[in-house]
């Protein structure tokens, strides 16, 4: 700064003064002296000006410069300690060189001069467009486009949220916060709820769980075997897989899946090097969770087919400590697959008591080890009828039977198994069988033994003369047989006179866990919707004849889930709807004549809210517009009960 | 107070959002039931402000709100839209805003949370 350029005039000046004083031309000199000193005085009476600013000004600036670098630092220093980190990008959409510790640990590289929409958007063209557009746009479409901006990103495995902002000097400002942790937090949680979905898939089918396990064993041991036959090896993984998934296995699943990837690598080294320990700990690791809450000797102790009461208490207290979601906790509750024999038993008291009424001696067997979801409790309950109708229609009274060449003591049997994909029930009794000269009187034609099915289920049927307390109503077996076609079922009637009659029914075994997950979803955001109703119960239902009345809305999930559900309501339940969905006070003859599309508006809404709930069960499916549906199909439902009103959520299938 | 043309396919829709903008005090001078119409009614009469539910089935060649916005917008460049969306399509929304859309709002919305959307496009209660 000290250096300052001489006025050249002034230079030419001194030189030629110099050359005259060198020439020893003294009187030149002195004509021109006073001259050039009076000019060299003025320029460095401007330039010690100039020196003199430059001084003072030299030491502000140096201050200047001192307590910038101190505030830079103490930014600095905010900057990297809030978590945050600020990002500047200019009015071309390059990010300006960057401060903040937190950015550059986020992107692990300099991205000092690279395009915003490169390195934080997917679609990258689109979004250099939007923020094109957000900056030469007014304030409130600004505002409006950059509300819309997405909020969240992964980048290099940290979950980043993101806040924009436009300056006034026409840049951008943007907050990046690493949110991995909070996430971990709620994965976490996510993943205590797996694990109690676990511990509810392996317990509600405990022996099923056990035979896996022990059939896992095996093979395991002969491993040295199945390593000879890589194609078996890989099928019996494979399966073995899909069963711990079932089960939401999570080690065991992902280790088979390591394994099944080096099969495909062609990875022999890994393969021939495969241990016993290696595939069993995994599993091992698994039940030991489970253990973890439900005891150490929870598997050992399990000689029974059936649930103590009170561990089930147990899991769900625990699962409602850990907040568990109230999916879960219904799927507790609904824990078990009910015990057909449990619901059968009962029987014997009636039939018992029926049989004394009557003076007839009847001995009821009944054998079954099934357990099936609830949709299929109303039809056990329906074959009250079948059981009454043996007694009062069937089994002959002592003396008649001893005429007949039979036993004393009548027998009706009761038998229920379960093959395969089919549910087979056979009530059989050894009394008259069923009378066909009867049923011809009242069908009025000659009936058969194989025709009988075609007119006892039909309604209001009864070779009853009068109707009694007990039977003749002929309503009995036509419940039985509408039992039986909701569950798109079949029903046979083997009859020998004399012999007895056998009812054989043959119903398909119905699983619906993903619809049960669609529908548990949907009937959760239903129950939201009227958070002021008192709501009392609910339950599932299966009915392979359905149709939806006027009342009602259907919606396609289109997706992974591709299922059409539907709403059905009674018409309190309209006006219910109504009311959450519009504004102020509504007469019902509004109501009535918009009824279809208040219905068709509220599934529109649930559906848009289950879909973000149904991505958390990697369910992602999009939703189509809201239509009526008049053809009759298969329905799994939810009826749902409040306290003055009725609606149903459901599902094609 | 401002002369509102609202356009949805739901009936109902149109019935519940005509009664909150009556009650923050503006008129509806018309309703549309799909995108063509809505061009004509604003043809017709000029509204202040439009309602525009984001999807609309296929009618008469136009697709959906977005055409509508950009066909409005043809006709008077200050046109005021609101877009109404049931579930957060956030790119369809930006680019109805990029079309010429004020501001938009999520079903299902209160009436405050619409008061808080007009404000925002400049017409207060009672304007």
């Amino acid at each position: 700064m000290r250096k300052c350029s001489v006025n050249d005039k002034n230079l030419i000046l001194l030189e030629e003064i110099e050359k005259e004083l060198l020439n020893n031309n003294n009187q030149n000199v002195h004509e021109k002296l006073p001259d050039f000193l009076k000019k060299t005085k003025k320029t460095l009476q401007r330039y010690n000006k100039i020196l003199n600013l430059s001084d003072s000004q030299q030491f502000e600036l140096l201050k200047l410069k001192e307590k910038l670098e101190k505030t830079n630092f103490q930014l600095k220093l905010l900057l990297d300690n809030a978590n945050e980190g600020f990002l500047y990008v200019n009015g071309d959409l390059k990010i300006e060189p960057v401060y903040s510790k937190v950015v550059k640990n986020i992107f692990e590289y300099d991205i000092s001069g690279k395009y915003i929409y490169d390195i934080l958007f997917d679609k990258k063209n689109f979004y250099k467009e939007v923020l094109s557009e957000i900056l030469s746009s007014d304030d409130l479409k600004a505002e409006v486009l950059l509300s819309l901006l997405p909020k969240e990103k992964e980048i290099n495995g940290k979950i980043i949220s993101i806040e924009y902002k436009k300056l006034e000097n026409g840049s951008f400002m943007i907050v990046l916060r690493d949110i991995t942790e909070k996430k971990y937090l709620q994965q976490q949680a996510k993943e205590e709820k797996e694990k109690l979905k676990m511990i509810v898939e392996v317990v509600s089918s405990i022996e099923q769980f056990l035979e896996i396990k022990f059939e896992y064993d095996e093979f395991v041991k002969s491993l040295d075997y199945y390593l000879k036959d890589m194609s078996a090896f890989k099928a019996k993984l494979h399966t073995f897989k899909g069963l711990f998934a079932q089960k939401h296995m999570k080690h065991a699943v992902n280790k088979i899946h390591f394994i099944e990837t080096q099969i495909d690598a062609d990875n022999t080294e890994y393969i021939s090097a495969l241990t016993y320990r290696e595939l069993t700990e995994p599993v091992e690791k698994d039940i030991e969770e489970i253990k973890r809450i439900l005891g150490d000797d929870f598997f050992e102790k399990f000689n029974y087919k059936f649930i103590e009461k009170k561990r089930l208490k147990k899991l769900y207290s625990k699962a409602q400590q850990l907040g568990t979601d109230v999916n879960i906790l219904t799927e507790l509750k609904e824990l078990m697959y009910f015990n057909v024999y449990e619901f059968v038993k009962p029987f014997n008291s009636l039939i018992n008591d029926l049989a004394e009424k009557y003076n007839k001696k009847i001995k009821f067997i009944y054998e079954c080890d099934l357990f099936l979801p609830d949709i299929y409790k109303s039809f056990f309950m329906s074959l009250v009828h079948v059981f009454r109708n043996s007694v009062y229609h069937g089994i002959e009274d002592e003396y008649e039977r001893m005429e007949n060449g039979k036993n004393t003591e009548g027998t009706v049997k009761f038998k229920a198994v379960r093959n395969g994909k089919e549910i087979i029930v056979s009530i059989k009794d050894d009394g008259r069988g069923i009378d066909t000269d009867k049923i011809s009187k009242k069908a009025g034609r000659k009936v058969t033994d194989e025709q009988i099915a075609e007119y006892i289920f039909q309604e209001g049927f009864s070779t009853n003369e009068e109707a009694d307390l007990v039977s003749g109503r002929g309503v009995g077996l036509y419940s039985v047989y509408e039992e039986v076609k909701k569950l798109n079922g079949s029903v046979l009637v083997k009859n020998k006179i004399n012999d007895g009659a056998e009812f054989i029914i043959k119903l398909p075994f119905i699983e619906h866990e993903r619809e049960e997950l669609i529908l548990d979803v949907l009937s959760e955001e239903l129950k939201n919707l009227f958070g002021e109703c008192r709501y009392i119960t609910e339950k599932y239902e299966y009915n392979a004849k359905y149709k939806c009345d006027e009342f009602s809305s259907s919606i396609n999930f289109k997706g992974d889930a591709e299922n059409m559900i539907f709403i059905q309501c009674d018409s309190k339940g309209v006006y219910e709807i109504a009311k959450t969905v519009l504004y102020g006070n509504i007469d019902s003859s509004v109501i009535e004549e918009h009824k279809e599309d208040v219905l068709k508006e509220v599934l529109n809404i649930l559906a848009g809210k289950a879909i973000k709930t149904l991505q958390d069960y990697n369910i992602n499916a999009d939703i189509s517009t809201p239509f009526f549906y008049e053809k009759t199909f298969k329905a799994y439902k939810k009826d749902i009960v409040f306290s003055n009103f009725s609606i149903s959520i459901g599902i094609k299938v | 107070m401002a002369r509102v043309l609202i356009v949805d396919d739901i009936k109902i829709m149109r019935y519940n959002l005509s009664k909150m903008l009556k009650e923050l005090g503006h008129t509806i001078v018309a309703e549309a039931d799909c995108a063509h119409a809505a061009v004509e009614a604003y043809k017709k009469y000029k509204p202040d402000l439009v309602t525009m539910d984001i999807t609309m089935p296929m009618r008469n060649r136009m697709k959906d709100g977005i055409e509508a916005v950009k066909e409005i917008l043809k006709l008077d460049k200050d046109a005021k839209i609101i877009m109404v969306t049931s579930h957060g399509e956030e790119e369809m929304v930006i680019n109805a805003i990029r079309a010429g859309a004020k501001n938009y709002i999520l079903k299902p919305f209160t009436i405050e949370k619409l008061q808080e959307v007009l404000n925002k496009i400049g017409l207060e209660e009672n304007d």
